[in-house]
């Protein structure tokens, strides 16, 4: 990527642990950009130069449609899912879990034998496939056939779509991989994790599972965007041993350190000005005020584009071009003045920026790609 | 062109490129009227750009259109006229909150960070759809209800005037009128409102420019086909000539470029030798060379005639212009009269005496509190460079791990042994002692990755130099020379950037070290030019320069774009022993004529960056020898490296179908090289080898270590050389020069592959005509022992019988360019592995060589 603000931000802000700034929770980066000023581009030029360097993945709010934060945050899980070159296989356990028992819909279910029959299909799903585990699940607790045919349906429709690709067709295939022990441990882990999530109640995960079933959508979207921060810090660690050479993207001096963890993921995420966007936005942003995630080592950034200004919520404080009363604090930076701007705030949460305009070189580029398709 | 054309006009949006890409009908410089937007076309691409302002709601409950958007245009792209006039509608409203919501409305520090400080605070509209919205409210013909450009500014001036007249006098904006009159053509009552203004000795100059460029950024009514010339002519003529004074005439024409100067559909004309210009990320426009000559002579002079304490926001404005490079005196269309202009000058030149005292003083300080230099004598450490520039008394070096160490070892043996030898000579001597001078060799030592220069290259030469004071030093005694010559090397850091410290230290120790004159210089550029006048003129000590591979027409005239043959153009005390780049261009234009059937096809690559005297007087050169079908432009630049690679990219579909039967590379060899490699990869559209003429510069492409990039592309590359390896044969007196250094390249272990590129050879011939000079007459003998620099004053004997036979040829200076004349240029053949293959023919401007016998004089 030719090196201009944006690129410059971006190399300041993707360090996750040789941070120049001492280590600030990076912000939520939001472009922004009138229509037809370039953002996409810019986003485009950004995930071709992370290209397999950088875990990544982007989404387009616009093309979500009215989807909620769950739908978004497994859309994202699945564009981490790809295989990364040297890297190890990225598994969303948590969001798989949170994601079947809201997907299930259990609520009206007979659920006196559920706890028990689920216990025994999640590990069951822990050595054979998803699928036939999930199918044994329901054997016997729906209230009537049609009933037993919509939950079949929906189980099948889950784990062929809802989860993500390195686990579709599904679940058991990637589970599958490796020793039975090591599958179990991972399961483990995420069912000790739903023990830690309020406001679900009991000792036994699967009780909780099936509560989590029968919350609001709102609390279920919650845990759901807990359950992914806490599978990205997890994969984060797991597959930042890749990063430890070559750290191109590092400070210089921290280049050569034998070990760190690399830098963040990025989530790149066009038009958080849609509503979906703006509910995502939302709910991560306060998955990072949550006490149970540590916000420093949240290991992922975000840069999303907007092309109007966002409601005051989402602007955290930095004020407008249109607005001259220094009291509203400090104005929108550009792309090349952010990262100094927002260090000397020193405060987390979003990070609104200018884009900076399309250089000279770049529409040179693009007048002759157009003079290309003209002829 | 029409890409830096088209990137100005889309001010950073690409979506609108499609259209104005397609529009652009012929963007020829100081033109207005080359993208012919379709109404139609227009409207389409605004209502898409616009789609979230058209989905708000009007005061009225209806949803906004575009028509309401174009009325409104003029308030909502001078939002600081709104809120004094109370013009502002509901829907108006509404639009300009829309336009807030989404993000139309975009602060001047965004295109501009630098003028912030003399820019409108407010937020103002994007640049491209300001124009596009305004070139459609002057479509408007009236008669269908909707308010035409006239009346809609007409409006806006009533409204203004009667909304400022009820401020107290220290609340009023002045420049808001003016803006409104300037908006409406009216230049002489705008230039009047600023003039009384800069009258008011209570207006700092900060607020002042403020003002200015407030007022400038009005439209422009002038119709597009009138061109920038013309309009610039026709506006600025009424305020001059009703102009009571010298400051409201200056106001006008400054007021009026900057005006013009801020309109996107401007084609912007090249400045002289300049190359293409680009957009400045401190400018919001492209600097038009003519109009910001305008802006800085008129900021200039109004500078002298301000008496406030911060008249130097006024340098600082036009520092800003600096971009286009354009001479002081080239643009002044419509001038009123040449009569100032000595009197700036002489107010500049104050101001330069100032700076300087006050920089004597600040350097003064400095060894006080400067820490220990990290260089040797001589030398000082240059931060931009990140090398130690200067002289190298102590052969030193100028970086750690120097890779020219070797040769520097050797330079101070060789001078080490000269000291010792003259020390023996003299002993028990009473008269005519034998002593020494110093030739300096300076050029760029330490090049980095945005050099155009390789270490290899930068070793050539100097092994050149080397070989050839050596021989001189042997040769002294045969012609009865009593003066011995040791080589210092100095250095002014890649590209020349640190030239100004390298020529300081040189000055300071000029004296100390018996400095007869400086060879070498290296490579045409900007800073290579400013080094060659620093070095040769200014207070102090004058030494005389002997560029060896310098080859722009323009480097040895003191203003680049003034006549080339004036006496007072030419830098006294320069020479060179290159032919110029026009003699390069007709020796290429040569080449390529056949000897008879049709023309050949001609494609020129030229290098945009105007820095870049080289490329740009070698462009110029050649387009007055051929027909070029058509240019394909890139642009260097040392802080953007990348670019290079982007423009090339961008333009290979179209070179490789245009399919010419040759292509003129103006540009640097390196340059050349990342064609090749951008090349390599493509293939293109018609299977044929692509045959590729170029300059002297392409000979840094021969390196038998580093062959060129090969792949789908087919090539080949013929380049006007310096000298070969092969050029000469028999035993003429050019032949025994060559062959003697060659022999001397051999005794020092040098490498004959170094002399493949002829830089060895013009090096040795840069030196070698200044030692040849004290050969002829007895009197300089004595002259040069009181003051070495009495040497480069011989350098006006080099002709008239007294040609220097030189291992690049006969060497014989014009008298008043300094140029030699009917310098031999080989044509040589670089093949794909780096290798030097001789074409066996020698070009000579004037078609032949010279009589060089005794008796010629030319």
């Amino acid at each position: 990527m030719p090196e201009n603000g944006f690129s410059i931000l971006v190399k300041d802000l993707l360090p996750h642990d040789c941070f120049p700034d001492g280590g600030l929770p990076r912000p939520i980066v939001i472009l922004l950009g009138p229509r037809g000023s370039g953002r996409t581009y810019r986003l485009s030029t950004l995930e071709q130069t992370l290209g397999a360097d950088i875990v990544h993945t982007r989404i387009d709010l616009a093309a979500v449609g009215d989807a909620g934060p769950l739908a978004v945050a497994l859309a994202v899980a699945r564009g981490f899912s790809t295989r990364w070159p040297h890297r190890r296989p990225v598994r969303f356990h948590r969001l798989e879990m949170v994601e079947l028992a809201v997907t299930l819909d259990l609520g009206g279910v007979l659920s006196g034998a559920l706890t028990g029959r689920m216990r025994g299909a999640f590990w069951k799903m822990a050595r054979t496939s998803a699928e036939d585990a999930v199918s044994g699940l329901l054997q016997g607790v729906a209230k009537n056939p049609q009933q037993a045919a919509d939950l079949t349906n929906a189980v099948h429709r889950a784990v062929r779509t809802g989860f993500p690709p390195g686990l579709t067709g599904a679940a058991g295939r990637a589970v599958g991989a490796g020793p039975a022990a090591a599958r179990r441990r991972k399961w483990r882990m995420a069912l000790d994790w739903i023990r830690s999530i309020k406001p679900l109640q009991g000792v036994d995960p699967f009780d909780r599972l099936v509560q989590l079933g029968n919350l609001p959508a709102s609390d279920q979207e919650a845990i759901a965007m807990a359950a992914l921060a806490e599978d990205i810090r997890e994969n984060h660690a797991k597959l930042a041993s890749a990063d430890r050479v070559g750290c191109q993207w590092c400070h210089h001096d921290y280049q050569n350190r034998a070990r760190h963890l690399g830098h963040h993921w990025v989530l790149l995420a066009d038009n958080v000005d849609t509503e979906a966007g703006i509910g995502f936005l939302e709910k991560l942003h306060g998955l990072r005020d949550d006490a149970v995630n540590d916000v420093k080592r949240f290991p992922l950034l975000v840069i999303g584009t907007a092309g109007s200004w966002l409601p005051a919520d989402f602007t955290g404080g930095w004020r407008p071009l249109w607005e001259t009363d220094a009291d509203d604090g400090p104005p929108v930076p550009t792309c090349a003045t952010a990262y100094e701007a927002w260090k000397a705030r020193g405060k987390p949460g979003y990070l609104p920026v200018r884009l900076d305009p399309v250089d000279h070189g770049e529409m040179a580029a693009l007048v002759t790609a157009e003079a290309r398709a003209r002829a | 062109m029409i890409e830096d054309f088209v990137a100005q006009c889309g001010a950073g949006l690409p979506s609108a490129v499609t259209l104005l890409a397609h529009s652009v009908v012929e963007a020829g410089p100081g033109r207005r009227d080359c993208a012919a937007l379709p109404a139609d076309g227009l409207r389409k691409l605004l209502a898409d750009l616009l789609s979230g302002v058209l989905e708000t709601q009007g005061g009225n409950g209806r949803a906004i259109g575009l028509d309401d958007v174009i009325t409104a245009s003029a308030e909502v792209r001078a939002p600081w006229l709104i809120n004094t006039t109370g013009l502002m509608k509901p829907v108006t409203a509404s639009v300009v909150e829309g336009m807030r919501r989404n993000l139309w409305g975009t602060a001047p520090a965004e295109v501009a960070p630098s003028v912030e400080p003399f820019l409108p605070a407010a937020p103002v509209l994007h640049r491209f759809l300001a124009a596009a919205l305004t070139d459609l409210l002057a479509r408007r013909r009236g008669g269908d209800g909707l308010l035409t450009y006239e009346e809609t500014y007409r409006r806006l001036l009533g409204a203004t005037v009667a909304a400022e007249a009820k401020l107290p006098p220290d609340e009023q904006h002045p420049e808001r009128i003016a803006y409104c009159h300037l908006a409406m053509g009216n230049v002489k009552n705008a230039a009047n409102i600023l003039t009384a203004q800069f009258n008011v000795a209570t207006v700092p100059t900060s607020q002042w420019i403020r003002m200015l460029c407030l007022a400038a950024q009005a439209p422009c009514p002038i119709p597009r086909s009138t061109g920038i010339a013309e309009a610039f002519a026709d506006s600025v003529e009424p305020g001059v000539l009703g102009a009571v004074d010298d400051v409201e005439r200056s106001v006008t024409r400054l007021l009026t470029a900057l005006w013009l100067a801020d309109d996107i559909w401007t084609v912007p004309r090249r400045a002289p030798g300049g190359g293409v210009p680009r957009l400045d990320e401190r400018l919001p426009w492209i600097p038009d060379a003519i109009l910001t000559a305008v802006i800085k002579d008129e900021a200039g002079f109004l500078f002298g005639r301000s008496a406030r304490g911060d008249r130097q926001n006024l340098a600082r404005f036009m520092e800003l212009f600096d971009n286009g490079r354009p001479s002081p005196s080239a643009g002044r269309i419509g001038a009123p009269s040449a009569s100032g202009w000595w009197r700036r000058r002489r107010l500049w030149q104050q101001a330069g005496i100032l700076t300087s005292g006050i920089a004597l003083v600040v350097a003064g300080m400095v060894p006080v509190f400067a820490p220990k230099s990290p260089c040797g004598a001589g030398l000082r450490y240059n931060s931009k460079v990140k090398a130690c520039v200067g002289l190298d008394i102590e052969s030193s070096g100028f970086v750690s791990h120097d890779p020219l160490s070797d040769l520097e070892k050797q330079i101070k043996k060789d001078n080490d042994q000269i000291d010792a030898q003259i020390a023996e000579d003299n002993a028990g001597k009473s008269t005519d002692p034998e002593y020494s001078v110093s030739l300096v060799f300076l050029q760029e030592m330490t090049p980095n990755a945005s050099s155009t220069i390789t270490i290899q290259a930068v070793r050539n030469a100097l092994e050149g130099a080397i070989a050839q004071t050596e021989l001189a030093d042997a040769d002294a005694p045969n012609f009865h020379s009593r003066i011995r010559f040791k080589l210092l090397l100095a250095n002014f850091g890649a590209n020349a950037g640190g030239e100004q410290d390298a020529v300081a230290e040189i000055r300071a120790a000029a004296k100390s070290q018996r400095i007869a004159a400086v060879a070498g210089i290296g490579q045409s550029l900007d800073a290579t030019h400013d080094a060659i006048l620093r070095l040769t003129s200014g207070p102090g000590e004058h030494l005389t320069v002997v560029g060896s591979d310098v080859s722009a027409d323009t480097i040895g005239l003191k203003n680049p774009n003034g006549s080339p043959t004036d006496p007072q153009n030419v830098i006294d005390g320069f020479y060179r022993v290159v032919g110029t780049n026009d003699d390069e261009a007709a020796a290429a234009a040569h080449y390529m004529q056949p000897s008879e059937g049709p023309q050949p096809t001609v494609v020129m690559i030229q290098d945009g960056n105007g820095d870049n005297t080289y490329s740009a007087s070698l462009a110029q050169a050649f387009e007055g020898h051929e027909h070029i079908a058509s240019t394909l432009g890139y642009s260097t630049d040392p802080d953007h490296p990348d670019r290079v690679d982007a423009d090339f990219e961008a333009g290979r579909t179209i070179f490789c179908d245009s399919a010419p039967d040759f292509t003129y590379f103006a540009g640097r060899g390196t340059d050349l090289k990342r064609f090749l490699t951008v090349m390599k990869v493509f293939s293109c559209k018609y299977d044929k080898t692509y045959k590729i003429v170029t300059g002297d510069d392409g000979t840094n492409l021969i390196d038998p270590n580093n062959p060129l990039p090969t792949g789908a592309f087919s090539y080949s590359i013929v380049a006007t050389a310096l000298a070969t390896t092969t050029e000469w044969t028999g035993d003429s007196p050019p032949a025994k020069a060559y062959h003697s250094l060659a022999g001397q390249f051999s005794a020092d272990g040098f490498s004959a592959n170094d002399m493949q590129d002829g830089l060895a050879m013009v090096s040795a011939d840069s030196v070698g005509v200044l030692t040849y000079a004290t050969t002829l007459s007895p009197s300089v003998q004595d002259a040069a022992l009181n003051d070495p620099g009495a040497i480069g004053g011989m350098l006006q004997s080099v002709r008239c019988g007294n040609s220097y036979p030189g291992a690049s040829g006969y060497i014989e200076f014009n008298q008043t360019t300094h140029d030699p004349i009917d310098k031999a240029m080989p044509l040589v053949q670089i093949s794909t592995s780096g290798a030097a293959e001789p074409t066996g023919q020698i070009a000579y401007p004037a078609g032949g060589p010279l009589d060089y016998s005794q008796s010629a004089c030319h």
